[in-house]
């Protein structure tokens, strides 16, 4: 088996893993808005995923520029910026005293990043089939 | 949702984690309710399988919602409500349904609304029209098309020169043409405590929008009324009557259906069985005929005794903790001293109570606790100097958190020697955070008040923080990132604090920047109150650090408190102002809450909903209920309903505008807004709001354009004045805005206090002590002066009351007699401004002024010290920086302000 094949496993592997943390996400913000959990359990849950997430993501978004798939990067630089911005301005931390206000500004994010991983992995899995059909 | 107060309430070390389980949290107090409330539940998400949760969500949550521009843009706008010419006073009166007013001296002209109240009336039912028509103020609305609905700014016809100024008045409650609308009686909550920033509910939000004003209310829960006490609710063998599924309380605006046999809940719109005991006969007009016997179905506000199942463990006992800074710093401006004089005399209440819990902590860099324990004969002080992994508290012997009465002896011996215990203190360190930590395990698992007293910026341990530079980013953008935490630890411990029922109230008596932004996080999450003097000395401040000290001891204070505030359907809470951690979405921990706890709240209207209600009721209700244990033990229950009339008219939406609550409420929503974006967003968007306000006018009404002059409905003309002010209060003005404590300080104070205080914290009121009729019994204040340099004569002395102080201003040609009548003295040319004291003199004048004096000190809670300063002196710059109707170098004077309202379009 080739490389490209791996590569292409694993890329959708990460991808599937990341669309699964997104529902997770949205799930839980749900039960929150719905009073199910209080905040501070919400919050204990969710922040140690995300910069997991963006790690998982970041290195994505880097294999795929080191083994040159190029459309693969240009998808995922976008989400990649705003990554970054956000670890830098800190602004993915999740504030227990401050989450009500921004519940649905939250839930909008991960549904779009889920829109996003969705596709992302439907490409990966596109590749993946690609690189078996040629292997 | 469900009545989780009660267990949030009582549940404590465990509400945390049961928070979590819905079964445990939805257990309430009748427990045969339990089942049914379930089932109209909608599905409990957490119980289903993780692929059914996700079908669910993706239910609940349609791919509309991802793209709110485009949802937006869907939204018809409805056009502009048949343009009115704003005149006739709708008649709001006949909105309301005929109900019961029992208790209210009916005044003249409006006697057919109540005709009919009381037991055994044989009123015949009156169709609403005929009730307003029989309404001597309906009469009004044959007057001039322009009529007294709107304000003409400029024009004579108001008397003076046409510009509107607030009135010397105590509590700046509604306008009077708002006070007498009916959902004000005294059925519904009154403004004291809970007042919305509209007496009415728009029908719809685009009729909300299409006026440019905001929604929402201001609300005290804890707030003693002067001469007026919350009544209690007698203990029938019904229990307390409330509704199935909101679990909102029976009050005075529920629908009596099937001859009293059941009630329709005006929040959730419900049918109710009524319980047996409960039962009363109803009217014709469907109204129960005693309710004047029955305080709950009379009365807005309500005190409830609850019984047993709002509780889970017993009531806790009132426990106070004081942590002192005892650094070098601190010692040398004898703040020891100061703490501990005040405490010998103010826990004197607190020793005769018999269940009160009270601690010491100090700490430099290093933490001291004192064993109290009345078993031995001596406080003992016990030494922590290791707490690089956690603060472990010393040996549980002797005990630290003592019953006061009984380690009576032991507080009184460690007071006195409190002072020269530290009074060559060597050690510059603050270890603020750890003594914090040590604090809340101490607590923990009663819950209480922690009285914070630092001297300046905690140095040393968790939650030290680095002095951040701040003399370059005061007055620009870079100064709302200062606003904001430094560190996220105060937040933390506080998250961690809130739902155990410990709050801390913090005093920063600082001498230097002191990163109060980063320390008050500590209060603004767990209901606590912030006391900061700047440039803290002995011989400025020491008497209002007592006075204030010993307020927050003395006063009276509800413990381990929850709020819920219940909406009708149609209404959405959509964010909270003031100091308090939120549980949910409409569930407020308040760990303390005293008379001065105030929280503002914004409100949406969601039209589909708000249409369905109407068609079974013509208000919307919201009610407020705290849940709180009284420092006697007792587990109590404070409700407040209010009831506003849904209008559709575009004229009684502004007819029923309370322009004071809603300024207040736009401040409190600006603070929010200098922490998360910048000072000058907030200064922006509140200027927005109010020419918003304007155009939304001219556009609806014809009479208001075209002259040039600027009209606004007469409910809002102060609200240009109150926006003027508070663009050029400490909280949100550009220049002078000293420092980022002083800022983050002006902004707490925002957030927290009431409507009035607020407003006169704004708008201080400027007197004039002469001349005019010397009264060294005066029972009144005169009348208040415009805010301008103008009203300052040179020969005149004046009195300012800016909510947290009194300035004495006197001029530079105040004539001698005066002078030695009220200082004692010839002339005050020699004196610095500082050095002086008011002292009473044997004369009428100095009685005088001290009647003044005392007379708006009683009007406050808080201590207000006496600032004398004299025209030529140091402090007239900042004296005149209280003159808000005159022009700044960023803000425009008050007519101005208005001339350039006129113009805009």
């Amino acid at each position: 088996m080739e490389w490209s094949v791996l590569l292409w496993i694993l890329m959708v592997v990460m991808a599937a893993v990341l669309l699964f943390i997104m529902v997770f996400f949205i799930i839980e913000l749900s039960d929150l808005a719905s009073d199910f959990v209080s905040p501070v359990e919400c919050c204990r849950k969710l922040s140690p995923i995300i910069l997991p997430e963006y790690f998982a993501q970041l290195t994505m978004t880097v294999l795929m520029l080191i083994t040159l798939n190029f459309t693969a990067f240009i998808i995922n630089a976008p989400l990649a910026a705003y990554h970054v911005y956000s670890y830098q301005t800190k602004s993915y931390w999740l504030d227990p005293t401050d989450i009500f206000p921004k519940i649905d500004e939250k839930r909008r994010v991960f549904f779009i990043k889920l829109g996003f991983y969705l596709i992302l992995f439907f490409y990966y899995l596109y590749c993946m089939i690609m690189s078996l059909i040629s292997d | 949702m469900e009545n989780s107060e009660s267990i949030v309430g009582g549940g404590v070390p465990l509400s945390v984690e049961t928070a979590a389980d819905p079964s445990r949290v939805r257990m309430g107090p009748p427990p045969t309710s339990a089942g049914r409330r379930l089932a109209v539940h909608p599905a409990p998400a957490a119980r289903l399988l993780p692929v059914a949760r996700l079908l669910l969500v993706a239910r609940l949550l349609p791919v509309a919602r991802l793209l709110p521009v485009a949802r937006r843009a869907l939204v018809v706008r409805p056009a502009p409500v048949v343009r009115p010419a704003l005149v006739a006073r709708p008649a709001l009166v006949a909105r309301l349904p005929p109900v019961a007013r029992p208790g209210l001296q009916a005044p003249p002209g409006r006697a057919t609304l109540r005709c009919g109240v009381g037991p055994g009336s044989s009123a015949a039912p009156q169709p609403p029209h005929a009730a307003s028509a029989s309404n001597g103020r309906a009469s009004s609305s044959t007057g001039p098309p322009t009529g007294s609905a709107n304000f003409r700014f400029g024009s004579e016809q108001h008397g003076g020169d046409g510009v509107p100024r607030p009135v010397n008045d105590e509590f700046i409650l509604p306008p009077d043409d708002v006070a007498q609308h009916p959902s004000l009686g005294p059925m519904s909550s009154d403004p004291f405590h809970f007042r919305p920033t509209i007496h009415a509910v728009p029908a719809t939000e685009a009729l909300l929008n299409s006026t440019g004003l905001t929604f929402g209310a201001v609300l005290s829960p804890f707030a003693e009324k002067p001469d007026e006490e919350v009544p209690t609710v007698q203990q029938t063998r019904a229990g307390i009557v409330r509704c199935r599924r909101c679990r909102s309380y029976v009050h005075p605006f529920v629908q009596w259906l099937d001859h009293g046999r059941k009630w329709r809940c005006s929040v959730c719109h419900l049918v109710n069985d009524c319980p047996e005991a409960f039962r009363g006969r109803v009217d014709e007009r469907g109204r129960r005929v005693d309710a004047a016997e029955r305080t709950e179905l009379s009365c807005g506000s309500v005190e409830y005794v609850a019984p047993k199942e709002y509780m889970m463990r017993a009531p806790q006992p009132p426990t106070y903790v004081f942590v002192i800074d005892v650094s070098a710093t601190s010692a040398a401006s004898s703040i020891p001293e100061v703490v501990a004089s005040t405490l010998s005399n103010s826990l004197e209440d607190i020793y005769e109570d018999e269940r009160a819990l009270v601690a010491f902590i100090t700490y430099d860099s290093k933490l001291h606790f004192y064993g109290l324990d009345s078993a031995f004969m001596q406080p003992r002080m016990m030494v922590v100097s290791e707490f690089a992994d956690g603060v472990e508290l010393p040996a549980p012997t002797p005990r630290m958190l003592v019953r006061a009465s009984e380690a009576r002896e032991n507080i009184e011996h460690l007071l006195e020697g409190f002072p020269t215990m530290f009074e060559d203190n060597q050690d510059s360190g603050a270890a603020l955070g750890p003594a914090l930590q040590a604090a809340f395990s101490m607590v923990g698992h009663v819950g209480g008040k922690v009285l914070v007293v630092a001297a300046g910026r905690p140095s040393v341990g968790a939650g030290a923080v680095k002095a951040r530079d701040e003399r370059k980013a005061i007055g620009t953008a870079k100064e709302s990132a200062l606003l904001t935490p430094a560190d996220n630890f105060y937040k933390l411990l506080a998250v961690d604090a809130a739902p155990l029922h410990v709050s801390f109230d913090l005093f920063m008596l600082a001498q230097r920047p002191s990163e109060l932004s980063t320390v008050s996080s500590l209060s603004r999450h767990t209901g606590g109150k912030v006391f900061f003097y700047p440039n803290f000395s002995l011989s400025k401040d020491g008497q209002r650090v007592s006075a204030d000290l010993s307020a927050m001891i003395t006063r009276p204070t509800g413990w381990e408190a929850v709020m819920r505030i219940r909406c009708s359907r149609g209404l959405k809470i959509t964010g909270f102002h003031g100091h308090y951690f939120a549980r949910s979405s409409d569930l407020l921990a308040l760990p303390n809450v005293d008379a001065a706890s105030t929280f503002g709240v914004t409100i949406a209207i969601e039209d589909s909903a708000l249409e369905g209600a109407r068609s079974k009721f013509s208000y919307a209700t919201m009610q407020a209920a705290l849940l709180y244990t009284a420092s006697n033990g007792e587990r109590r229950i404070r409700v407040h309903t209010l009831a506003l009339p849904i209008v559709a008219e575009l004229p009684a939406v502004y007819q029923a505008a309370d322009a004071p609550c809603m300024a207040a409420l736009l401040l409190k929503m600006a603070t929010l807004k200098a922490e998360s974006s910048t000072i000058e967003d907030a200064r922006s968007a509140m200027l927005n709001k109010m020419d918003d306000i304007v155009k939304s006018f001219k556009s609806l009404s014809k009479s208001a354009g075209g002259s040039g002059q600027l009209v606004l409905p007469a409910s809002l003309r102060l609200l240009p004045y109150y926006t003027l002010a508070g663009l050029k209060n400490r909280a949100l003005r550009v220049e002078g805005a000293g420092s980022v404590d002083g800022r983050s300080f002006a902004l707490t104070r925002a957030r927290t206090l009431p409507v009035h205080y607020l407003l006169h914290t704004i708008a201080p009121r400027l007197f004039r002590v002469q001349p005019g009729p010397v009264n060294p019994q005066l029972s009144k204040l005169p009348l208040t002066l415009s805010l301008t340099a103008a009203s300052l004569g040179s020969d005149h002395v004046m009195l300012l009351d800016t909510m947290s102080a009194l300035w004495l201003w006197v001029g530079r040609d105040t004539p001698g007699p005066v002078i030695r009548a009220v200082f004692g003295m010839d002339s005050l040319a020699s004196v610095e401004s500082t050095q002086l004291r008011l002292q009473p003199l044997d004369n009428d004048l100095s009685a005088h002024v001290f009647a003044m004096i005392s007379l708006i000190r009683s009007q406050r809670d808080e201590y207000m010290p006496v600032y004398i300063v004299k025209q030529d002196g140091r402090y007239h710059a900042s004296f005149c920086s209280f003159l808000v109707e005159d022009r700044s170098s960023s803000v425009m004077a008050y007519p101005e302000y208005l001339q350039a309202l006129a113009k805009k379009k």
